[in-house]
């Protein structure tokens, strides 16, 4: 067990190294001199000579990368030339607000699929499950920036539930106290319900909008996996035990259909962590997809890197969670060897 | 030994040593061919400490009977008809919730595949506990001392150290050693063992048939034994069912089943039991065509098609041939046969 632990560990620091080699190879391979860039073109031969060299432009391409890194790690990510600010305070006062938006469409997405396919699956009623299935293919087939703007306009602007794309906050309420950046869970540690009661209803149809597609994608799985356990004959065996339906699908079925969900889980969580800029314009949200597309559009690489390589190392923790939650539940990957 | 066959038939009143009395039950499946037919009007009466088996073909309705008797159809099954009395007391057409309270504790089920019968993320030990405090109002401890105990009494080596252990750590015959301390645990005075050995190698089949058999007895438990190896029907049951598309057509003690098998069905599911003197003279024997399909159950007797009696003959093409009763050597016979007299007297027609 902690052997394996232990080689999941360095395959995953592998995968967050290999990452930040390619997003460094790809980025240096895009046609254009930073110095130039930052210069403008006007500039003059000289200028950009002092500069290449400043920025260290000149050096092997090994000593950049390594420079790059060891000033990652060090909490230097590199300095945006186009908005003239360091890329941790750039990044820094826009990820809470995509991290925040993820999660919330991460649990609006894992708690949904898994309502929706106990609903489907317990009762075997074949029109509960048709719709439930319809549900998951609209999920999956809806452009989430076209839901984005019919719920804004149907039950913002229409019925008047649910605030405009105005952001994290109404104009009038305060943010709360910083600890973690992340509103509702700070207003909620500091006490302070104003402001999360309007965190919360501003987060409810971003959410849903960008949760929709992972819902449709983990229903279809979840169903699937839930259909097939529940065929198991070990569940007929629990039922002859005297055990109600609902106590064996909840102790039995669900713990083995969810095992192969996990995965699929977590990479869901990775994605949804990482944003999504449409949903993140439709809704007006400060968070992180602009500033990286505008840094692609300005070749303003430093921004788009460091981006790059946190949604990397955040994509590796969480499918080593997986990986430490699956092993959790099924005594089978913690001792793969088997008697018999 | 099988004086409860004529009973059966005339739908006698239940009797004090009755553990289980099964009348017309009939279960269906819909499907889009239309309701199949799996369980078309079986009945039966078990007596205390009696071992009955029911033997047939595979989708005969074996395992169909034996879930409807334990309230286990799920849909697009359903019991259409019929009446289930276990301990004298009427438990077709009960709740789940009620029937919860009856199964595990009054009746229990040994599955066919112990590969797939146990949850594979659960401990042996927390499966077996499970129907204890199912049933008894005892504490987490008590339940898992009394799961030490269950192992111990079927025979799994260093049971306490055992019981956390998972499935995929037991072998084929160690883990249908733990459904049986599963099915036992509660002292059932019914145990259905669908296929108790079917997935099991022929030695080991030998050792968890011996255990059961041993426990079965310790425990009071009456069986119903269900299989297609009439091997272990001529060792450990009393008296023998035989089922084809979903009725008995047979009845019958075990000796009279395998001495002078009285439905031609019944013969020729004994001929194909593979006999190691036999084998040099060729492949083995076995029952031309298939079943008919249980959607369209066809007029007349179910077997007609293959049977080697009635070839054609209008009466088993066209009339449903009604239980005759014969004498056997040790018992009445009952086969669903309309030349079941002919056969006992050894002039049936060629």
């Amino acid at each position: 067990m902690i052997v394996q632990l232990a080689s999941r560990v360095v395959s995953s620091l592998l995968a967050v190294i290999g990452a930040s080699i390619v997003s460094f190879l790809l980025l240096r391979i895009a046609p254009s001199n930073p110095a130039t860039l930052i210069l403008g073109q006007f500039a003059s031969q000289e200028a950009i000579d002092n500069l290449t060299e400043e920025i260290g432009l000149e050096k092997p391409i090994w000593t950049q990368y390594w420079n790059y890194i060891s000033g990652f790690v060090r909490g230097d990510w590199g300095y945006s030339y186009s908005l003239g600010t360091d890329v941790r305070s750039l990044l820094g006062a826009k990820l809470p607000a995509t991290i925040e938006l993820g999660l919330y469409a991460f649990v609006f997405a894992f708690v949904g699929a898994l309502v929706l396919a106990l609903l489907a699956t317990y009762r075997r009623r074949p029109l509960v499950d048709g719709g439930v299935r319809g549900l998951s293919f609209l999920g999956l087939g809806i452009p989430p920036f076209w839901f984005g703007l019919m719920s804004l306009v149907l039950l913002s602007e229409g019925l008047g539930w649910f605030p405009g794309p105005d952001g994290r906050l109404d104009s009038g309420v305060a943010p709360p106290r910083d600890i973690t950046g992340l509103y509702t869970l700070d207003a909620l540690v500091t006490g302070n319900w104003a402001a999360f009661g309007d965190a919360l209803w501003h987060l409810v149809l971003p959410a849903i909008t960008l949760g929709l597609a992972p819902m449709g994608f983990l229903l279809r799985l979840l169903r699937a996996n839930l259909l097939d356990v529940s065929r198991e004959p070990f569940l007929l065996v629990v039922r002859s035990k005297g055990i109600s339906r609902w106590t064996a699908f909840a102790r039995h079925a669900l713990p083995n259909a969810f095992l192969p969900t996990l995965t699929a889980a977590g990479l869901v969580l990775g994605q949804l962590l990482a944003g999504s800029v449409l949903v993140e314009k439709v809704f007006n949200w400060p968070g992180a997809g602009a500033l990286v597309t505008d840094g692609i559009l300005r070749q303003d690489f430093t921004t788009v890197q460091a981006f790059i390589l946190l949604s990397a190392f955040v994509y590796v923790i969480v499918n080593l969670l997986v990986d430490i939650a699956s092993a959790a539940i099924d005594p089978r990957i913690r001792a793969p060897r088997s008697v018999g | 030994m099988s004086a409860v066959a004529t009973e059966e038939a005339k739908g006698g009143a239940p009797r004090d040593d009755l553990v289980l009395s099964v009348r017309d039950l009939r279960t269906e499946f819909s499907s889009r061919e239309g309701p199949v037919q799996a369980v078309r009007g079986v009945s039966f009466d078990l007596r205390r400490g009696e071992k009955l088996a029911v033997v047939g073909e595979s989708g005969c309705g074996k395992s169909a009977l034996a879930l409807s008797i334990l309230g286990l159809i799920e849909p697009p099954g359903r019991v259409v008809g019929g009446e289930v009395r276990l301990n004298g007391r009427v438990i077709s057409g009960l709740s789940d919730r009620e029937l919860q309270a009856i199964r595990g504790k009054e009746m229990s089920l040994v599955y066919q595949d112990p590969l797939t019968a146990l949850d594979p993320v659960k401990t042996i030990g927390s499966q077996i506990a499970e129907v204890v405090r199912k049933h008894a109002p005892v504490s987490r401890k008590q339940a898992r001392a009394r799961a030490v105990q269950l192992l111990e009494e079927v025979e799994v080596p260093n049971a306490a150290r055992r019981l956390d252990d998972y499935p995929h750590q037991y072998s084929g015959g160690m883990r249908q050693r733990v459904m049986i301390a599963i099915a036992l645990a509660n002292d059932p005075q019914l145990l259905i063992a669908d296929e108790p050995t079917t997935a099991l190698d022929v030695t080991t089949q030998a050792q968890v048939l011996d255990l059961l058999e041993r426990l079965v007895e310790r425990h009071g438990a009456s069986v119903i034994l269900i299989t297609h190896n009439l091997g272990i029907v001529a060792e450990f049951c009393d008296a023998v069912r035989v089922m084809y598309a979903g009725r008995f057509v047979e009845r019958a003690g075990v000796h009279d089943a395998f001495a002078r098998p009285v439905h031609p069905y019944t013969e020729a599911l004994l001929a194909s039991v593979p006999r190691p003197e036999r084998l040099q003279y060729g492949p083995l024997p076995s029952i031309p065509g298939l079943p008919p399909n249980l959607a369209r159950i066809p007029a007349g007797c179910t077997f007609e098609a293959r049977c080697p009696v009635g070839r054609g003959r209008e009466v088993c093409r066209t009339v449903e041939p009604p239980d005759a009763r014969v004498e056997g050597a040790a018992g009445p016979v009952v086969a669903a046969c309309h030349f079941a007299d002919e056969r006992r007297s050894g002039t049936a027609p060629a």
